[in-house]
């Protein structure tokens, strides 16, 4: 290589020389190294001389294969091909070659005009065409169109077809050199309207009429040749689809007709207009078309802006005399010839909008005939004048009655016009609006694509765009409603509106409107509909209410978006795949749907339909995974959805859908996993604020990514992580989101629900830190109302009310209240969402707890609690007839059995086996939710109330430890808890209350420190301090026992329970409490133990009155006092007896 | 190759960019699937008969890799490069096949829909460039470089300056020198 490095310096230094001192250097180099210095001349001649092959040509820079194309293309003079032998290159079309040849056995050298196809690469559409074009020709036997002669395989492997070989010249150039006059290139045009007329019975579009492809030959007759881009007619190859993507028929764009520029379908109009085009240009000797390129947009520009100029008025302006005398006229006269009816002739064949062109090339060919005979055109408008004018001009004799006859005529002409008019009219509009939306959805696609940002911008252009189609339609009358609201529907299809999209959309269809535009935009606006819903149906957990969702989805949106994807078929392969996809979507061939994007997305990876779709696909596999149970698939395929859309949102950075979609993939993620604790869920918390956020930033005025952020913190509230002391990290955000949502609007019942739920989360936060609800619950209720009048068919607003009454009652009767109204109400609500939702299992679960809150109070207000609950049962009981495992209702079963064992149990019976029922239910419960605090605290609970259930027995170890770890566990799921503490002490309490005597002065010191510690969280809660009192009894009795002063603690009970009372005077196990404590001081303080027994017996008499069932516990405390007054109990005795005593089973809500 | 194919290239640009070498050659690849692919529905679609528009291919390339706007223009110049080596791929492979199929001839005459392909005294010529640029890269890469931007991506000198991270004038030199040594090995 060193040599080429000598070399390259060499070629540097030579060629920064001047050309004659090259020489002298090459001859110096030669000296030294002559191999060299050959080289380096051989490298200047290459330089000098450079291969054209090798430069680019400037211009058309890299345009390197159609040269080597052009020149391989060409078979040189000799060649055989078939019977024939080529003589000569004549012409090149589009895709083929085409040869003077002759018959190799033909003696008369009879000479015809082989057409070879160039090579093609690969093009098969090419190859096809080719064939087409023999194929049609070989079927036309007409005068003026060159006949078919053979046709076969080149030796190289090229197919070609002889066809007669018309000697003669281009049309245009034919009528300048004999110097047609008008009259005489009219006729010529009539020749090949009906050549053109034969091919259209044929049901061929030529397509490419230009002067060049129609010829006249020697004895004058016209030709029609080269229909290599002819179309049969009703043949797919083309589709307005395919303008989209750029595609688009071929053509040559200067004698284009505005349907092939805008790449529409073409009928016969469009031969029709080229045909016009053919007469401008024999007329004027202009084309009609200037322009500077063959650059589509500037024709586009032309047509557009320019109405066509009329041919008298082109001669007026540049006729000159050469053009005259080609025409056999002076320029005047000239003039004058085409003025009027010629005029009128081009004007209608070169209408912009094919409706008005003349309905058939032989239609024009008449009035071009009507022109030679001097009689009235159907291009003129009938004015009576020319009419008149005309007919005098060929019946000059005739009468008045003849001319007021024709008045009469002309009458219904005009209608006709009017009517022909009027169709002309909507279907243009109906192309403006077609190229308009073509143009919003482009503007949509390109804001999407930029770097993050606020798309408002973009969004109002558009949305300007389609006020103007909306305003146009407005003026222009009913007719053009149906485009407008294509347009209009398809303009918010893009927007992302879809129930807007779709009534619109709808409105069209049903006004008559059709094409594959419509079936497209249909389809795809039924699909996300139906996509809403089903992910709307996500959230339902009932199974059948889910599957009645999904069923009316079905039937609404899904079966009729199948319908309009399985008509159309696009052509373009990106977007072939997508109804393909959408349909095994849509029928739940989930897998399949799969497959199909993943070829799409190898194959284009940066299609973004495919990422938004395969991420819809998989969440929604992972919520049926989920509901099967297969949770780690879920998880699988919800992070599959993570990786799509991220990929998308690669591309889509302004792509407000995708964050959406991402997320609700969040929020399907918070339902799927289980939670272990608050800070795994915070991460996912602040990734979907993020995304939300970015989707906010994108649409500042969509309320989707906002309620959707919504949802996301009610899905963090309900992994239940977050009830105790940080419920506010919740709350907060949550509320900032709804009040923004409610800031965007619209008004939505989904928006005002949100808002009740952001109340009511914060007024059961301050319910659980043992404030007052505040004003929550009554601004929940309030909101949740006027949700329900934005749709009264919405069931979680019913749901939210029946959860603020539940709550709030909750909290009255803790307090005192009498709660009946509240629970009431509330189960008015949670029977309405029952009845509106059969089905659905909060709906049931909430009436359920309605009334095991009403079980409650009765308990509270010495009633009999146990038909509540019963009641209760049978609603859960139904639920859990649908879905045995579901968590929510087994624990409820839990709280209304355990609610009917404590009864029992201070009704001096025996609970045990309630105890075991309750606590099967909750242990149940915590398999499906194994972290949910409130199953665990009902464990707790269920075993404290089987061991309460046998004060003769000892307690077994087994049983306390298993116990105390319950209550540890709850005491994981909850900052602070009543109920856990209540139960933690309850159960050191029964130790004590069973132990042996013996034990007593050490456990009695234990508790006492539980006690204080208890005491120091000062909860606030009547239950509570009913057990801080109970446990000063036991450690004030135990003193007793053992002979020590049982003062402090007696004075630190009495303080307890009158706090319980005072927060609750309805406590009626605290005033129970309240006797045993009297009892203890009775027995201490012999001086005053007459007083107090009577004040004992007063509030003993008091507890038996609102609780008549109370005697069990009530009994054994009279009947001490009684043994204490008639000294047959020491106060040792007492002590003991006091401390073994059991007292009211601690639950009182 | 579901997952990301757009990240992928831009990452591994940035790793190019960084200085890591083996990145282009890993690029390479990646592009040359999408510019084969973009080639073939140019020549399918057909429109201005079956030229291919190189130039064209390399800046729709990118455009699709880009999705119109953000990257720094930096990128776009290493792209170009990567864009132009998996040109010259893509012509070499035509090239290569019409060669093939000239020889293997096969072709059933009478049949119009019969896959043919013409014979092309240029596909050979592309051939034995391809293999004389071989040795140009042997010796020095960058000429090798040079002349698939300025002839198979037909970038100008300016872009094939932004392309290969030179200035223009060693860009002209180079291409002088280059064409003028390939075009002295052709001929020989």
């Amino acid at each position: 290589m060193a040599r080429l490095a000598r070399l390259e310096r060499a070629f540097e230094a030579v060629t920064a020389l001047e050309a004659e001192r090259r020489s002298e250097y090459l001859r110096e180099l030669e000296a030294r190294d002559p191999e060299l210095a050959n080289e380096l001349s051989e490298l200047l001649d290459a330089h000098d001389q450079p291969d054209e092959r090798l430069i680019p040509r400037s211009g058309r820079r890299g345009m390197i294969w159609d040269e080597i194309e052009e020149d391989c293309a060409v078979l040189p003079a000799g060649t055989e091909v078939g019977d024939f032998r080529l003589l000569a290159k004549l012409g090149e079309g589009g895709m083929a070659t085409v040869y003077r040849a002759v018959r190799k056995t033909d003696e008369f050298h009879q000479e015809v005009a082989v057409k070879v196809l160039r090579s093609t690469l690969e093009s098969e559409a090419g190859r096809s065409r080719f064939a087409r074009e023999r194929r049609i020709v070989a079927a036309f036997d007409h005068p003026n169109i060159a006949r078919l002669i053979d046709g076969g395989m080149t030796p190289g492997g090229r197919p070609y077809f002889a066809l007669e070989l018309v000697d003669g010249q281009p049309i245009d150039r034919y009528a300048d050199e004999e110097r047609l006059t008008v009259e005489e290139r009219v006729k010529l045009v009539i020749e090949v309207g009906r050549a053109l007329h034969y091919a259209h019975q044929n049901l061929v579009i030529h397509r490419d009429l230009k002067p060049s492809n129609v010829y006249v030959d020697r004895s004058g007759r016209v030709r029609l040749l080269d229909f290599g881009i002819a179309k049969e007619l009703g043949s797919e190859d083309s589709f307005t689809l395919a303008t989209l993507a750029g595609g688009g028929s071929p053509m040559t764009p200067v004698y284009a007709s505005p349907e092939q520029i805008f790449g529409e379908a073409l009928t016969t109009a469009s031969d029709q207009y080229q045909l016009g085009l053919l007469l401008f240009e024999l007329l004027t000797g202009r084309r009609h078309h200037l322009l500077d390129g063959d650059d589509p947009a500037s024709i586009l520009r032309r047509i557009e802006e320019s109405p066509t100029t009329r041919p008298s008025r082109v001669l007026e302006n540049d006729a000159g005399a050469e053009v005259a005398h080609s025409r056999r006229a002076t320029s005047r006269e000239l003039v004058h010839q085409v003025r009027g009816d010629l005029d009128w002739i081009v004007l209608k064949a070169l209408a912009r909008d094919p409706d008005r062109r003349y309905p058939t090339v032989s239609a024009l060919v008449e009035d071009l005939e009507r022109y030679l005979l001097n009689e009235p055109l159907t291009a003129r408008p009938p004015s009576v004048v020319y009419r008149v004018r005309k007919w005098v001009g060929r019946n000059r004799a005739q009468s008045v009655l003849g001319v007021l006859l024709l008045l009469v005529i002309l009458g219904s002409l005009w209608a006709a016009r009017d009517q022909r008019l009027r169709a002309a009219r909507v279907s243009q509009f109906s192309q403006r609006v077609e190229r308009e939306t073509e143009q919003i959805e482009r503007i949509l696609r390109d804001a999407s694509l930029q770097p993050l940002h606020d798309t408002s911008r973009e969004r109002r252009i558009v949305a300007e765009r389609m006020a103007r189609i909306e305003a146009e339609a407005e003026r222009g009358g009913p007719a053009l409603r149906p485009a407008a609201d294509y347009g209009v529907g398809r303009g918010q299809l893009a927007l992302g509106n879809h129930e807007r999209a779709a009534a619109l959309l709808e409105a069209a269809w049903e006004g008559g409107f059709r094409g594959e535009g419509i079936r497209w935009a249909l389809g795809i606006v039924y699909g996300e509909l139906y996509r809403k819903e089903l992910a709307e149906a996500r959230a339902i957990r009932d199974a059948g209410l889910r599957r009645e969702r999904v069923e009316i989805a079905e039937r609404k949106y899904r079966d009729p978006a199948l319908a309009q994807l399985r008509s159309i078929a696009p052509e373009i392969e990106e977007r072939a795949e997508q109804p393909a996809a959408l349909i095994a979507f849509h029928e739940g061939r989930l897998g399949e749907a799969l497959e199909i994007i993943d070829r799409v997305r190898s194959n284009f990876p940066w299609t973004r339909w495919a990422v938004a779709v395969e991420a819809e696909i998989l969440t929604e596999r992972a919520h049926q995974l989920y509901l099967t149970g297969e949770l780690e698939q879920a998880g699988l395929d919800l992070e599959r959805a993570g990786q799509a859309l991220a990929s998308g949102l690669e591309i889509g950075r302004s792509d407000a859908d995708l964050y959406l979609k991402e997320c609700q993939r969040f929020d399907v993620l918070m339902q799927v996993t289980v939670w272990p604790d608050r800070t795994s869920l915070q991460p996912l918390i602040a990734n979907a604020e993020e995304v939300c956020g970015r989707a906010a930033l994108i649409r500042p005025d969509w309320v989707e990514p906002v309620l959707s952020l919504a949802s996301v913190y009610l899905a963090a509230w309900d992994s239940g992580r977050f009830w105790q002391g940080e419920g506010r990290t919740i709350t907060v955000p949550m509320r900032a989101a709804v009040e923004r949502a409610l800031m965007v609007g619209p008004e939505r019942t989904e928006v005002h629900h949100r808002l009740g739920i952001s109340e009511y989360f914060e007024g059961f936060t301050r319910v659980l830190a043992g404030e007052g609800p505040g004003e929550h619950f009554d601004r929940a209720t309030t909101a949740f109302e006027h949700a329900i009048t934005l749709d009264p068919n919405y069931p979680f607003n019913y749901n939210g009310l029946a959860l603020v009454a539940s709550t709030l009652s909750g909290w009255q009767m803790r307090h005192g209240i009498d709660p009946t109204q509240i629970i009431l109400r509330g189960r008015a609500q949670a029977v309405r969402a029952v009845e509106l939702v059969p089905g659905w299992h909060n709906a049931r679960t909430n009436l359920a707890r309605n009334y095991i809150r009403e079980g409650h109070w009765s308990s509270l207000a010495g009633s009999d609690p146990a038909p509540a609950y019963q009641r209760a049962l049978e609603a859960v009981r139904a639920v859990l007839e649908v879905n045995p495992t579901f968590a929510g209702g087994l624990r409820l079963v839990g709280q209304a059995v355990y609610g009917l064992g404590a009864e029992r149990v201070d009704s001096g019976l025996d609970p045990s086996d309630l105890a075991g029922e309750a606590l099967e239910n909750y242990r149940l419960a915590l398999v499906e939710r194994p972290f949910d605090g409130v199953s665990w605290i009902g464990v707790a609970g269920a075993r404290l109330l089987a061991m309460w259930a046998q004060p003769e027995q000892p307690l077994a170890p087994h049983d306390l430890a298993q116990a105390r770890e319950a209550v540890g566990l709850a005491d994981q799921a909850f900052e602070v808890s009543v109920h856990v503490e209540t139960i933690r002490l309850e159960i050191e309490l029964l130790e004590l209350k069973r132990a042996p005597r013996t034990e007593v002065k050490a456990l009695a010191d234990r508790i006492e420190r539980a006690l204080t510690e208890t005491a120091a969280l000062d909860l606030n809660a009547a239950l509570v301090e009913c057990s801080l009192a109970a446990g000063y009894r036991v450690v004030a009795a135990a003193a007793l026992e053992v002979g020590s002063d049982p003062s402090p603690a007696l004075r630190r009970g009495l303080e307890h329970a009158e706090l319980s009372l005072a927060i609750n005077p309805l406590m009626w196990s605290t005033a129970i409490e309240r006797v045993a404590l009297r009892l203890l001081a009775a027995a201490h303080q012999v001086p005053e133990r007459a007083s107090l027994l009577e004040r004992l017996r007063a509030d003993a008499r008091e507890v038996l009155h609102r609780r008549p069932q109370s005697g069990a516990l009530i009994d054994p405390l009279l009947e001490a006092a009684g043994a204490l007054e008639q000294g047959t109990l020491d106060p040792s005795g007492l002590g003991e007896r006091l401390r073994r005593y059991s007292g009211p089973f601690p639950f009182r809500r | 190759m579901t997952r990301e194919q757009g990240l992928e290239i831009t990452q591994l640009l940035q790793a190019w960019q960084g200085g890591d070498r083996a990145a282009f050659d890993q690029l390479v690849p990646l592009v040359y699937q999408d510019l084969r692919r973009v080639a073939k529905a140019q020549l399918r679609r057909d429109r201005a008969g079956w030229t291919l528009d190189t130039t064209g291919l390399v800046n729709e390339a990118y455009m699709r890799l880009v999705g119109g706007g953000g990257v720094e223009w930096n990128d776009r110049g290493h792209f170009l490069a990567v864009a132009a080596r998996a040109m010259r791929q893509v012509v070499i492979e035509y090239a290569r096949r019409r060669v093939a199929s000239k020889r293997g001839g096969g072709v059933r005459p009478g049949t119009l829909d019969e896959r043919v392909i013409g014979i092309d005294s240029h596909a050979e010529w592309l051939i034995s460039l391809n293999q004389a640029l071989e040795r140009l890269t042997a010796y020095r890469e960058r000429l090798a470089r040079v002349v698939e931007c300025r002839f198979f991506a037909g970038l100008s000198n300016s872009e094939t300056a932004e392309a290969l991270g030179t200035s223009e004038r060693t860009v002209k030199r180079d291409w002088t020198f280059a064409r003028s040594w390939l075009q002295k090995e052709l001929g020989a």
